[in-house]
This record gives structure tokens, C-alpha cells and sequence, in this order.
């Protein structure tokens, strides 16, 4: 065994260029996503974790948090499922709309969804008050559990869309020829092999709800949850190493979830991707089934809209609650901190190009014998178990003495590994729907590893390497949770200025300036598919 | 294709490395400031302060004075900031006990006759702005739901655990913010330990939030999620003035209050820069643009009493042990997550 | 000397041996064909030649020359692809052109050769067009040409017809056979259908089990096949288990034939009979040795010729009987076996 291993790494030496961008893309997941970890972890001494279990208050937080996780996880997940069905069955009715508007929420800052509802429901909120003359009070963990579900469904539906539409439309004919009732079909096929999809949703989502706290920071009101804890130890008390104990015990069950989704669930796909893609169409489904599900969506999708029309209303609006009157004067002082903008584009890109690029080269390698290659890919998944808080104060403690400290970069570094494994899972699903074959005709006709990847694969991976951008340039532009720690005077970006504003009460700006960002969000995004569209027509793969 | 992405990437690592990306180092004319005033305050002073020095300033502003001690704490090895501006001080103590701070006795308040209360006898900090905790009522929803049923304005710290107030009460956490600390500690002052304790837990079964950040009772008290709190002045008179928020404060006697103060970071990168900023808060302007648009008293007697105000020496304070409430800081908050916690 | 020489190679996957301590050569310029149904290792043999796979004994040789250890795109090996596997993002020109690029053929000598190799292959005139607006001939066409234009040691195809219709596949292996015997290449062939091989192959190898079970020409193959895998994969066999019970003659069941002489009596054999050599009649026939009387069970008529399973003796018989103009015969029927196209096989 450990001569063929040894066999195996001198033939590898026989491509060296491949052999060195192996080791080089290890050190660099090394240094940017183990080491910040590794620094949290010990930053607290052994006797500051063994107090933990005496802190009512961090216990309090654990419990309430885990609360959270499983009845946010629960609505969303269910929502996220109704949508899949929704936009997946060839008869239902309007499926790229509910697809479209579903997305929208991932679009928004982390906190927009909270600020909307309080503006909308809130005690001086435009429908609870305005309209229907009620006193009510949202905070607490009612409101949070509604603004999550809302917040993080589109994450379920997306994986639930994707298993949903794998599954091979001539098992559901085969059922309906043996018998079965299009209900019975939903029920014991077409469900039924998305469990493991629903099981996976479920998983990602409850790891989002447990790192949350843009949204928990606005309308938990005093609710304590571990993720706002850490927040409020630092802002408050100044305690970086209570923070850094908060944030150690978070990533407790979000790495216990992330390993049990990755090597428990993940493993038992029934779904065969079918490759040639069948072109049969699906069982019908019932049509109460799809009464159900439309009006599931259509009231959703209204508040998703909510959402949207709520911060543009306060942007506009004198005083929100008390002087209903249109004005601009919010937008004066948004515009003067504009620069925030551009700070945050520039960000943006730099995270978007770093994560495509690093993405698609660790799904390349990962992808080849190499050994060792299970750790890489361990690394480029890692920092989907761990809460942005975690990440950011791992930058700190870890490149703070470097010449990196203080720079766009660290910051721009952070955000780029932290979402990395959503670029690099993404180009690695690209990867496997390319021919094996393809890749052995280069070889065979005389590329080495490196070339088979910049004449092969880059250029059929150039859909997938713009989508990882995007994510990552979206995720970056509106993160907060990151960028709080790694912030610097000379680089203030809009989410971090808005939070500031929202927490100084000064909303009808806040507004202005979330709007302007949202727009420049899809404007930008647009601009990528434009470009992507002309560059990267390329005839659809088998 | 290829050839476009590569120019993408470099275009994208040009941007990145023009002015704007390259490492925060301070010039002779320039200093970092880490700010926990709100944003408008901070700008106006500084910007009075580049017009007066020349100094061009590059400012945090973190409403959060916490936040910002934690920042100078894990840059400790290689500051970036010149100045730890804004927040009580005790805040900064901690920090001067780290070795953190610079010492520096700046010659403006002798020759403004500042009083020397307002200023650390150790030289690590000096006060610039003082505030006063205060009773806040949200008058709109105390004349609909309290008024109605007889029930008086609360004027003293006593009359907050009137049964009457149940549930209508928010004030900010005394774990994770300096004003509410500061209250528990000048109940402490004014009963005596033991009777304060009982007297939180009186005042607890009339909470309904502990709001995790100051701003934060403002906020929910303007909004009419409460209908009476404690919080500082100051908030509360801006809020009113700026927001048109139907707030009406009320100083009770044996209240306690804030020095808010200004530091000098140690081994900053420019030392000479953080002293003028010091001098320049000591006169008057900057006091002046804070009492006016902060609605904060200054600790200078030449600066007019904030718009609405109660001028602060008519005010009747606790005696407040400052050294002591620094010391019994940690014992405390344990004390109160363990008794009350919420 | 061989061209190309594998010697006692052998390849496992996990507890699975694929290829089991095969030695095989392949002369200059001959067309030789591993044939073998799925699963018997005739794949992985080719690959190995290839570079794709390392054998975990044994060697692989190239003029003498040792190149087991020589990585998959050092080596002078061109294959076309099951799947074709064009480059769906290059043109016709850039795919074919490819290993010229990999070689650092200049653009302009690339262009030359990949048009006279396309217009060898008759796609001339293709070079702007992408994979996905050709037609899977075509496409075929653009792979062999890719491989072609190398100038390779020896070309390796695998399974290349497989993914095409059945006249198109005719058609296209005597172009393929027709090609390589006119640039006189030394081929390698994998393919499990054994009328493709036979009609192609200067050499065949027959393979079960990751093992060579014969190696030799379409009409050694077919004539005297040296075991009943080979009889039965290779073309149809009616087969007799039987004994040798004195010489040149077999006792079988309940039947007795005479056959050519060999082996001793006693001997265990099998007699394996093609059913294009057993003559039908719906008369009885003039006398002779190898007789029997049957009646038809089924007939098929195949165009060239009509096939009759036949029972008699207390087995069915399989027969072919050329040319049926006048129809298929039905009822009683007596078979006529010529010594002379009896084949023995030891038994086992």
C-alpha cells in the first residue's frame, strides 16, 4: 500500500505544475481559514471555558438560540419546500415570478428584513398601525421567528428546487401506470426522493439561523441569543475574550450540523443525476395541491415585497410613525456618505474575484488524484460551519500584526474564504457535469494537468465561475457581521454606515442609503450576466 | 475569453491597491480617531478641528463604546488609531490600566479653570462632555394609557417601582452598556448595596426589555414600545428636538451621571496629532457644537446649557464612587445576570 | 519486432481484478481488436496503453522502448473516445489542431495538417463549425481525424461505434478499416461486437475474465476457437458434451457422430458445430454418416438467410440455411452434418 502510494506521488511529481498549485492552494486555505480559527479557539484560556456552564445568561442564550434554530428552521424549511414544489412542476402556474421573488431576500443586508417589519408592524408600522389602527409589539422572539423564515426560505428552496427537479420523471409515470393517485405520486415518489434534500435544507438553513444576527440584533428586543451575545459583549462591555467564548461555543452545533449534513446526509442522494437530462414531462399534480401552494406563495411573495416597499417608504417619509409626509431630506445625508458605496463595491469585487477564482481552482484540484485531496476539500467547506462573528474576530486576532492589518484586504480576504465553499460547491457540481472523457482527450493528446484546466475547463467552467462571483460579491456588499471587526477609518462600507445610522435612530437615512444600496446591488449584477452573456456563449453541454 | 478575465483581475487588483486600499499608516497631518459619539457630533468637530490644526482626521464612529475597546485591545501590538473619543470614563480606565493609553495633561484646562473633577489625576483621560441620567416618558402613550387612570409622572427613582408602571419600563442592560452600569452603580450609592439589590428586582418586575444597546431605549420609548424609561438626557432632548419625538425627561435627585471622555492611544501612530486633538476638545467650540447638536453639557462654564436643558450644576447627583464602581464592575454584572438576567 | 508490447500486466480495483497478467503483442501496421463482452477487461487494457491507468504488475512496451512509468500525456498514444469527447468550446479546427498546439506546431503548419487530415477523413471544409452543429457521424469523423493528425505510435479506438445506428456503423468501420490501411497505423481496437471484429481485424483477442482466452485470426477465431467461451461469444455454436467412444467417432447423449480423428477414445470432449454447417433437408438424404431426423420448432427468416431450431435427438438444434428463396420449411426435417466441419474441443 504504501509503495503504491509512494509510486503515485513520484508519477505526480511527473507534473509538478499541478503538484504546486496543489500545495500552494493547501497553504492558502491554510492561512485563511484554519488559522483564524485556530487563533478564536485558543484566544480564552481553559479556566474562561470552563465557566461558561456557570453563566446563566450564555445559557440562557444557548437555549434560546436552539429554540430558534428549530422553529425558524422548521417555517423555512416548509416554506422553502412549498416554493420548490412551486417552481419546479412543469403545470404550475407563474414559476419563474415566485423563483424571481423568492430570491429577493438573499439580495437584502442581513438586517433589512428585520428594519422593514418593524417599520411595517411595528407599533408605529404603516400596516399595524396606519391601516389597522392596532398597538402591536413584534419584538422578541415571535418577530424573529417570522423575519427568519422569510429571510433564510429562499436557502431551502434552492437546495429542495435542485433535488426536486433530479428526480426522473418516468419514476412518477411508472407509479401512475401501476395505480397511483397523482396525490400518491407527490406523496411516495416525487417527495420522497427529495428527503435527503429537504434533510440537507434543513441543515444549511439551521446553521444560518443560528449565525443570524443582523436580524436578531433589531427585533429580538431583549431575547439573548449567542450569535447578538457576542455583539453585545463587545460593543458593550468591550470583553473580547467573553466574545470569543460566545462565538466558540456558536460554532459547536453550527460545525455539528454542517458535519452531519456533509457526511451523513449527503450520502444518501437516491437521486441519480441522469445526465442526458429526460425531456418527458412530469405527473400532472393535484390541482387542490396546486390551489394550496399558489396562495402559499402569492401571500408570501406579498411580503417579500413588504420588505422591499418598506425601506423605500422610509426613505422617503419625514418621520416614520409621525409626520407621514413625502420628503428628501433623508437622501441628502445618504448622499454624503456615498463614498461607502464605492468602498463597498470595490470590496465586493475584490471578494467576488477571489472567491470565483479560488473556488473553481480548488474544485479543479480537488477533482484530480491527488493525495490528501479530502483535506483541501475539507478546508474549502469548513467556513460554511462558521459564524461570521467567529470569522471576523479570527481575522482580527490573526492578521492584525501583519502587514495585511488595516488594509481593504484583510477584509476583503475574509469575506472571500468565508464564502468560498458556496463558489467552490458550485463549480464543483460544474466539474462533474463534464465528461470525464473530455478531460483524458487532452491529456491524451499531450496537456499536463494545469493545461487541461486552463484550456479545458475554465472556459466550460466560465458560467459557473461568474455565478461564484456574484454570490460572493452579494454576500460581501451586504454582510455586516465580518465587516464590523475588520472595519478601518479609511474604508467604511454602506451595511456597517446603515447599522450605525439604525442604531442611532436616524432611520429615514438608513433607508435611503439600504435603497441605494440595494439598487447598486442588482445594477451590478445585472452588468455580470450582460457580460457573461455576451462572452460565455457556449452550446449547451450533452 | 480567458484574455477577459485576465484584464478583469487586474483591473480588479489596480482598484484595490490605489489610494483608498493600501494600509492606513498616519501622516504627519493626519490622526485616527475612534469615535463612540454619533456620527453628526464626530463630524462637526472634526471638522472644526481640520480647519483649526490642519490635521486631516480619519474617524470610526461606533456607537458602541465597547466595540471600540475591544478594537484598541486586539490592536494593542501595532495600534492604528491616535484617539479613544466619547463614552464614560470608565471606559477608558480599563483600558489605562491594560497600558494602553498615553499619558498626557493637556495645558488647556488650567488655562480654561476647568475643573480638575473632570479630568484624570493619573493624566490618562480627560472629560469633555458630561451627561445625566434621567426618567424619560413617552407623553403620547402616558396621556392615552396612564394619564386616564390617575396615575402621576414618576420624579423620583422610587416612584419607578410603582405597581402602576408594570410593564411599561425599558432601560439599557447595566451588563452590556456603560449608563445602564452606571445606574445600578448610583443605586448602589444611594441605598446601599442591599437595598439596591432589592430595589432592581422591584424595578425588574416592571421591565420589559433590558435593551442590549443604549440607543436602543431611546429607540423603542420613540416608537411607543414603552412608556417610560431611564436613559441619558441627552438622548432623549435629541431625540425630541431632532426627531419630533413626544419625550418629556425628568432629572430625579440622587441621579448619576457621565464624564464622557477623550483618550490618547498608546504607541499610535501619531502621537503629536492625538495632543492637539486633546487641547482642541478642551476649548471651546467643539464643547459647544456637542451641546448643540448632541445636546451634551460640557464640563467648560463658558458653554451654554443644552437647548431644553436643566443646567448641570442644578442637578442633584449621587456620590458616586468612581473607583470603586471600576473595581466591583465585573462582581456586579455577574450579581445582576445571576439575580435577574435577562 | 512488436510494435507494441504488454507484458504480464495486470490491474486491480480494490478487490476486483480487472486485467489479469496479460501478455499481448501488436505487430507494425496491423489492426488488431480486443474483444470481449462488458466487464472482461478489454477497456482498461486499452487504457493502460493509453497511460490512464498504471498496471499494478507487469509493463507496457513501445518499440522495446519502456514506457509503463511514462504519464498519460507524455505518451505518443492517440485514442478516440467512446463519447467522442470533442471539446464542445473549440471548433473543428481548434479540436483537431489541439495536439499539434500541445506539440508546438505553429499555427499555420497546424492549419495545413488539420486540413489535410480532415479532408482524409472527408469532413474538408468543416474547420469553422462547432461539435454541437455536427451530426454524430460527423462527430466521429472530427474525433479520428484529432487523432489522427498527431501522427501517433499506435492509435487507440474505444468502442468508437457504439454510439451510432446500425448501417451507419457498417459504413463507418470499413471506412475506419479502409483508412487504416492506407496509412498503414498499427491499431488497437476494443469493441464487444464480434461481427464488427471479425470483419475488420487482422488479429482479434478474445477476453473474459481479464484474461486473453485466444489470440488469432477472424478465421482461427471463428473456425477453431480454442474454448466454448470463444465458440459461444464468437458467432452461434450448437454444442455436444460428450465422450470420444472409439476413433473418430463421439457419443453424445443419444447421439453418435462421426468426426475428424484426434483424440483417443475416452476422452472427454466437446463438439462444437456453426449452423451454417449442417445441412437441412425436408427429404430424407442419401446415406451417410451424421443423419438425423427432426422436426422444425421455430424458423426465422433473416433476409440472407433462414434460421431453424430444430429438435431432434433429444436437443435443439440450431441451423442456418443460406439464400431461402423458396421460403422456410416446416414440420419433419432431417440434418446432414459433414465430418469434416466438426470442431473438438476438450472438455471443460
Amino acid at each position: 500500500m504504501a509503495v503504491a502510494r509512494l509510486g503515485e506521488l513520484r508519477r505526480q511529481a511527473a507534473d509538478p505544475g499541478l503538484l504546486l498549485t496543489f500545495l500552494g492552494a493547501a497553504a492558502v486555505l491554510g492561512l485563511f481559514v484554519l488559522y483564524p480559527a485556530i487563533r478564536v479557539l485558543i484566544y480564552p484560556s481553559w479556566q474562561d471555558y470552563l465557566g461558561i456552564p456557570s453563566s446563566l445568561r450564555w445559557i440562557q442564550a444557548a437555549r434560546n438560540s436552539l429554540v430558534m434554530m428549530v422553529i425558524s428552521t422548521a417555517s423555512a424549511t416548509l416554506l422553502g419546500l412549498v416554493f420548490a414544489f412551486a417552481t419546479t412542476r412543469p403545470d404550475m402556474p407563474a414559476r419563474r415570478f415566485f423563483r424571481n421573488a423568492a430570491m429577493l431576500p438573499l439580495f437584502a443586508p442581513p438586517f433589512m428584513v428585520a428594519f422593514a417589519y418593524i417599520l411595517m408592524f411595528g407599533r408605529q408600522g404603516l400596516i399595524t398601525r396606519g391601516i389597522f389602527g392596532m398597538d402591536v409589539n413584534i419584538f422578541g422572539w415571535p418577530g424573529l421567528w417570522v423575519v427568519q423564515t422569510i429571510a433564510f426560505f429562499p436557502l431551502a428552496m434552492l437546495i429542495i428546487a435542485g433535488v426536486l427537479e433530479a428526480v426522473n420523471p418516468s419514476l412518477e409515470h411508472a407509479a401512475r401506470n401501476l395505480g397511483a393517485t397523482e396525490w400518491a405520486v407527490v406523496r411516495t415518489i416525487s417527495l420522497a426522493l427529495a428527503r435527503p434534500g429537504i434533510a440537507g435544507a434543513m441543515l444549511v438553513v439551521a446553521i444560518s439561523v443560528l449565525a443570524d444576527f443582523g436580524n436578531a440584533v433589531l427585533i429580538a428586543g431583549g431575547f439573548p441569543l449567542l450569535a447578538t451575545e457576542s455583539w453585545f459583549r463587545l460593543e458593550g462591555m468591550g470583553d473580547l475574550t467573553g466574545a470569543a467564548l460566545v462565538v466558540a461555543m456558536l460554532v459547536v452545533p453550527t460545525a455539528g450540523l454542517f458535519l452531519l449534513e456533509r457526511y451523513v446526509v449527503a450520502r444518501r442522494a437516491y437521486v441519480t443525476v441522469t445526465g442526458r437530462g429526460s425531456r418527458m414531462e412530469r405527473a400532472p399534480t393535484p390541482p387542490l395541491l396546486r390551489w394550496i401552494v399558489v396562495a402559499i406563495c402569492v401571500f408570501t411573495t406579498a411580503m417579500i415585497g413588504l420588505v422591499y416597499f418598506g425601506v423605500i417608504a422610509g426613505a422617503f417619509t419625514a418621520i416614520w410613525g409621525r409626520d407621514w409626509s413625502l420628503s428628501l431630506q433623508h437622501w441628502h445625508l445618504a448622499a454624503e456618505r456615498m463614498g461607502s458605496l464605492v468602498t463597498s463595491v470595490k470590496i465586493g469585487v475584490l471578494a467576488g474575484v477571489i472567491t470565483a477564482t479560488v473556488g473553481v481552482l480548488v474544485a479543479f484540484l480537488t477533482s484530480r488524484r491527488l493525495p490528501l485531496r479530502q483535506a483541501l476539500d475539507f478546508l474549502a467547506v469548513l467556513p460554511g460551519a462558521l459564524p461570521g462573528v467567529f470569522v471576523g474576530v479570527g481575522f482580527v486576532l490573526a492578521f492584525n500584526r501583519t502587514p495585511l492589518g488595516g488594509t481593504l484586504w484583510v477584509l476583503a480576504i475574509a469575506l472571500a474564504f468565508w464564502h468560498l465553499p458556496m463558489g467552490y460547491q458550485a463549480a464543483s457540481a460544474r466539474l462533474r457535469q463534464i465528461e470525464r472523457s473530455i478531460e483524458e482527450a487532452a491529456i491524451n493528446l499531450g496537456a499536463s494537468g494545469l493545461r487541461v484546466l486552463w484550456d479545458v475547463y475554465l472556459p466550460l467552467l466560465l458560467r459557473g465561475l461568474v455565478e461564484a462571483f456574484a454570490v460572493s460579491f452579494i454576500r460581501a456588499v451586504t454582510n455586516v457581521s465580518i465587516v464590523v471587526f475588520l472595519i478601518t477609518p479609511g474604508q467604511l462600507v454602506a451595511t456597517f454606515i446603515i447599522l450605525g445610522m439604525i442604531q442611532s435612530n436616524t432611520w429615514g437615512a438608513a433607508a435611503a442609503l439600504t435603497t441605494m444600496l440595494l439598487a447598486l446591488t442588482f445594477v451590478s449584477i445585472g452588468l455580470t450576466w450582460l457580460a457573461v452573456g455576451r462572452v460565455g456563449r457556449l452550446p449547451a453541454m450533452g | 475569453m480567458r484574455r477577459i478575465w485576465i484584464a478583469v483581475v487586474a483591473l480588479v487588483l489596480v482598484a484595490g491597491v490605489l489610494p483608498g486600499g493600501g494600509p492606513v499608516s498616519a501622516q504627519p497631518n493626519r490622526i485616527v480617531v475612534y469615535s463612540a459619539l454619533p456620527d453628526l457630533e464626530t463630524s462637526l468637530v472634526h471638522r472644526e478641528f481640520t480647519r483649526r490644526t490642519g490635521i486631516q482626521v480619519e474617524a470610526l464612529v461606533v456607537p458602541a463604546a465597547g466595540t471600540l475597546q475591544a478594537r484598541i485591545r486586539t490592536e494593542k501590538d501595532r495600534p492604528r488609531a491616535d484617539v479613544f473619543v466619547g463614552g464614560d470614563r470608565s471606559l477608558h480606565i480599563p483600558l489605562a490600566r491594560e497600558g494602553l493609553l498615553e499619558r498626557y495633561r493637556s495645558p488647556v484646562v488650567q488655562q480654561a479653570g476647568i475643573s480638575t473633577d473632570f479630568v484624570d489625576p493619573a493624566g490618562f483621560w480627560h472629560g469633555w462632555y458630561l451627561g445625566a441620567l434621567s426618567i424619560i416618558i413617552n407623553t403620547d402613550r402616558f396621556d392615552r394609557e396612564l394619564a386616564p387612570r390617575g396615575v402621576r409622572k414618576p420624579a423620583t427613582w422610587d416612584d419607578l417601582v410603582r405597581p402602576e408602571f408594570r410593564g411599561h419600563f425599558v432601560m439599557p442592560s447595566p451588563v452590556t452598556t456603560g449608563g445602564g452600569y452606571i445606574f445600578l452603580a448610583a443605586q448602589i450609592f444611594r441605598l446601599g448595596e442591599d437595598r439596591a439589590w432589592a430595589y432592581m428586582r422591584a424595578l425588574n418586575t416592571n421591565t420589559s426589555q433590558y435593551t442590549p444597546t443604549a440607543p436602543g431605549t431611546i429607540a423603542l420609548l420613540e416608537r411607543g414600545e414603552a412608556t417610560v424609561a431611564m436613559m441619558w438626557a441627552h438622548e432623549a432632548i435629541g431625540a425630541r428636538i431632532l426627531r419630533a419625538a413626544p419625550l418629556e425627561v425628568i432629572v430625579p435627585p440622587d441621579t448619576g451621571f457621565e464624564i464622557g471622555a477623550v483618550s490618547i492611544i498608546k504607541g499610535g501612530p501619531n502621537p503629536a496629532g492625538a495632543r492637539a486633538y486633546v487641547d482642541f476638545l478642551m476649548t471651546r467650540t467643539p464643547q459647544d457644537v456637542n451641546a448643540r447638536f448632541g445636546f451634551r453639557y460640557a464640563v467648560r462654564g463658558d458653554v451654554g446649557v443644552p437647548s431644553g436643558a436643566t443646567p448641570f450644576n442644578q442637578l442633584k447627583f449621587v456620590k458616586y464612587d468612581l473607583d470603586w464602581s471600576v473595581q466591583n464592575q465585573a462582581r456586579l454584572r455577574e450579581r445582576w445576570t445571576r439575580e435577574i438576567g435577562r | 519486432m512488436a510494435h507494441v508490447r504488454l507484458h504480464a500486466v495486470t490491474k486491480r480495483f480494490g478487490q476486483t481484478i480487472a486485467v489479469d497478467g496479460v501478455s499481448l503483442e501488436v505487430p507494425e501496421g496491423s489492426f488488431t481488436t480486443l474483444l470481449g463482452p462488458s466487464g472482461c477487461g478489454k477497456t482498461t487494457l486499452l487504457r493502460m496503453v493509453a497511460g490512464f491507468h498504471h498496471p499494478d504488475a507487469g509493463d507496457v512496451f513501445v518499440r522495446d522502448t519502456r514506457i509503463t512509468d511514462v504519464p498519460a500525456h507524455r505518451r505518443n498514444t492517440a485514442m478516440v473516445f467512446q463519447e467522442y469527447a470533442l471539446f464542445p468550446h473549440m471548433t473543428v479546427l481548434e479540436n483537431v489542431g489541439y495536439g499539434l498546439r500541445m506539440r508546438g506546431v505553429a499555427r499555420s503548419e497546424q492549419e495545413r495538417r488539420v486540413a489535410q487530415v480532415l479532408s482524409l477523413v472527408g469532413l474538408s471544409g468543416q474547420q469553422q463549425k462547432f461539435p454541437h452543429q455536427l451530426s454524430g457521424g460527423q462527430q466521429q469523423r472530427v474525433a479520428l481525424a484529432r487523432a489522427l493528425v498527431v501522427e501517433p505510435e499506435v492509435l487507440l479506438l474505444d468502442e468508437p461505434l457504439s454510439n451510432l445506428d446500425a448501417k451507419l456503423r457498417v459504413r463507418v468501420r470499413t471506412e475506419i478499416r479502409q483508412l487504416q490501411q492506407q496509412l498503414r497505423k498499427t491499431v488497437i481496437y476494443v469493441t464487444h461486437d464480434q461481427e464488427e471484429a471479425l470483419a475488420i481485424s487482422d488479429r482479434i483477442a478474445v477476453m473474459e475474465h481479464g484474461r486473453i482466452q485466444q489470440i488469432g485470426t477472424p478465421l482461427e477465431i471463428y473456425h477453431h476457437p480454442a474454448n466454448r467461451f470463444v465458440a459461444d461469444f464468437v458467432g452461434l455454436a450448437n454444442f455436444l458434451d460428450g465422450e470420444v467412444s472409439a476413433s473418430g467417432q463421439v457419443r453424445a447423449g443419444e447421439v453418435t457422430l462421426a468426426v475428424p480423428d484426434g483424440p483417443s477414445p475416452g476422452t472427454r470432449v466437446t463438439v462444437v458445430l456453426r449452423p451454417e454447417a449442417i445441412r437441412l433437408h425436408a427429404r430424407p438424404p442419401q446415406d451417410g454418416p451424421n443423419i438425423l431426423q427432426g422436426r422444425v420448432t421455430t424458423a426465422s427468416f433473416l433476409g440472407t438467410l433462414a434460421r431453424y431450431w430444430v429438435a431432434a435427438a433429444g436437443r435443439t438444434w440450431i441451423v442456418d440455411v443460406p439464400a431461402p428463396g423458396e421460403g422456410v420449411l416446416s414440420g419433419e426435417v432431417f440434418l446432414e452434418i459433414p465430418r469434416e466441419r466438426i470442431h473438438l474441443l476438450a472438455a471443460g
